[in-house]
C-alpha cells in the first residue's frame, strides 16, 4: 500500500510536469517494460528502442491517465503497442536468446550433474517457448515468468483482462506441442 | 498447476533475459519531452481559437465594440462617427463664411469706412472681411499686440463688438468689448452669437452672447 500510494505521488507529480518523478516512476516499471517489448520484438536493440520511445509518449499521454487505475498496465499497454508496431513496419521476428542461458551458475541444484540436467531442460523450454507464434510467447513468459496480472498480461497483449486466462491456456497448449515433438 | 507450469514457474527470475538498459536515465536525459499535461486537448485549443476568431470578428465588424474595448484600455478615446440626415448649418454666405483674409487698405476699401485704431498700435497686419446675410460687415483686426472685431451696418453705423485693441485681461464673463485678445476669425452663429477665434493669450474658441454680450470660452 505504500509503494503504491508512493508511486500514486510520482504519478501525480508527473502528471504536473515534474521530469524527475517521471524517471523514478519509470526505474520502477523499466525492467518488465522492457522484456514485455523484447518478448514482442526479440531483439534487445528494437525493444530498447522501442521502450524509449513509448516511455516519452507515454509522458506525452500522462494527461489522459486516469489517477484511480494502476499505472504499470497503462504503461504496458503503451510499449507493447509500440512494440508491435515497430515488428510490423520491420517485419523482423528475432528469436530470443538463448545462449547465454545453457550454463547455470554452479551450486544451483543438488550436484553438478543436475545442474547440467536442469540447464539442458530450461534450455528446452526456452528454445521450445522461442518458437511460438510471439503473442503465445508474450502470454506465457508474461504470466509465469514476468507474472504480470491479468490486467498487465492483458495490457500488453492488447485483449481484455478477462480473455488472458484463455490466450495462456491456448498458448500452453501449442508449448506442449512443441515439447512433444522435440521429446518425440 | 500442471507440471508445465511448474517448469515455466521455475524459469521466473533465471529467463534469459537480455540486461535491462538504463531507459528511464535515457529518458530523463532527454531535451525537455513535450509535456501534454499541460498542454491543452486539440479539440479544446482548436474551440478555443474558434472562439477567440468569432469575438475578434466580432470586434472588427463593430464599431461600438472598437470604440469600448479602445476606452476600456484607455490606449485612444473613444471616437464614434455618426450619419446625420441633416448636417448642422452656420447661417453665412459660402463666400464669407469664414471671412477673407484681406490686407487693412483692401477691408477698409471694402467696409466702407476708416479703420479707427489708436496709433500708438500701427497698421494692423492682416484684416478679416465678413459680411453676414443681413448685410452686416465684420471686420476683424489685429497684430501681435491686440485687435477687435467691429460690424458696420447697413445703415452705416460701426460698432465695436469685441476687444479692446490690445491684450490684457480676457477671461470668461466679462463684457465682450473689455477683454484684450488678438481675434483671428469671426462668424455668426445661427442663435446670433458672435463666434470668434482668437490667437492670443491663447488660441480658443469663444462665444459673445447675443443677448448679454458676455463671453464664455467654446473651445481651448
Amino acid at each position: 500500500v505504500a509503494a503504491q500510494s508512493g508511486e500514486a505521488e510520482l504519478v501525480e507529480r508527473a502528471r504536473r510536469g515534474d521530469g524527475d518523478a517521471y524517471v523514478a516512476l519509470l526505474r520502477l516499471h523499466e525492467a518488465v517494460a522492457f522484456r514485455t517489448a523484447y518478448l514482442i520484438l526479440g531483439s534487445a536493440d528494437d525493444a530498447e528502442d522501442a521502450t524509449q520511445e513509448a516511455f516519452v509518449k507515454a509522458f506525452g499521454a500522462l494527461g489522459r491517465f486516469q489517477p484511480d487505475r494502476l499505472f504499470r498496465p497503462w504503461l504496458l499497454r503503451i510499449v507493447a503497442n509500440e512494440a508491435r508496431n515497430r515488428r510490423r513496419s520491420t517485419g523482423r521476428r528475432g528469436a530470443l536468446a538463448v545462449r547465454a542461458f545453457r550454463e547455470l551458475p554452479p551450486g544451483s541444484t543438488a550436484s553438478p550433474e543436475a545442474d547440467l540436467l536442469a540447464a539442458e531442460d530450461r534450455a528446452e523450454l526456452v528454445a521450445a517457448i522461442d518458437r511460438l507464434p510471439a503473442p503465445d510467447r508474450l502470454a506465457i513468459v508474461g504470466r509465469y515468468v514476468l507474472e504480470l496480472s491479468d490486467e498487465e498480461a492483458g495490457a500488453a497483449l492488447g485483449i481484455k483482462p478477462g480473455a488472458v486466462r484463455v490466450r495462456v491456456w491456448r498458448a500452453l497448449g501449442r508449448l506442449r506441442r512443441e515439447l512433444g515433438e522435440e521429446v518425440a | 498447476v500442471t507440471e508445465l507450469e511448474q517448469r515455466l514457474a521455475g524459469l521466473a527470475g533465471d529467463f534469459p533475459f537480455p540486461p535491462t538498459p538504463d531507459l528511464a536515465g535515457a529518458v530523463g536525459r532527454r531535451p525537455a519531452p513535450a509535456h501534454a499535461a499541460r498542454a491543452l486537448p486539440r479539440r479544446t485549443v482548436l474551440a478555443l481559437a474558434a472562439v477567440v476568431l468569432a469575438l475578434g470578428g466580432a470586434l472588427a465588424l463593430s464599431s461600438a465594440a472598437r470604440g469600448a474595448l479602445l476606452d476600456l484600455f484607455d490606449f485612444v478615446p473613444g471616437v464614434s462617427i455618426e450619419r446625420v440626415d441633416e448636417l448642422p448649418r452656420m447661417a453665412l454666405s459660402e463666400s464669407s463664411a469664414y471671412g477673407a483674409e484681406v490686407s487693412s487698405a483692401e477691408a477698409e476699401r471694402r467696409a466702407p469706412f476708416e479703420l479707427l485704431r489708436p496709433e500708438s498700435l500701427g497698421e494692423p497686419d492682416l484684416a478679416y472681411h465678413y459680411r453676414d446675410p443681413d448685410g452686416s460687415i465684420y471686420l476683424v483686426t489685429g497684430d501681435p499686440s491686440g485687435g477687435d472685431v467691429r460690424r458696420l451696418d447697413p445703415d452705416g453705423t460701426v460698432e465695436v463688438l469685441v476687444g479692446t485693441g490690445a491684450l490684457g485681461p480676457a477671461e470668461d464673463g466679462l463684457p465682450a468689448t473689455e477683454i484684450g485678445i488678438l481675434p483671428s476669425d469671426v462668424a455668426v452663429a445661427p442663435d446670433g452669437a458672435l463666434l470668434l477665434s482668437q490667437a492670443e493669450p491663447e488660441p480658443a474658441v469663444r462665444r459673445v452672447d447675443p443677448e448679454t454680450g458676455i463671453v464664455t470660452t467654446l473651445f481651448r
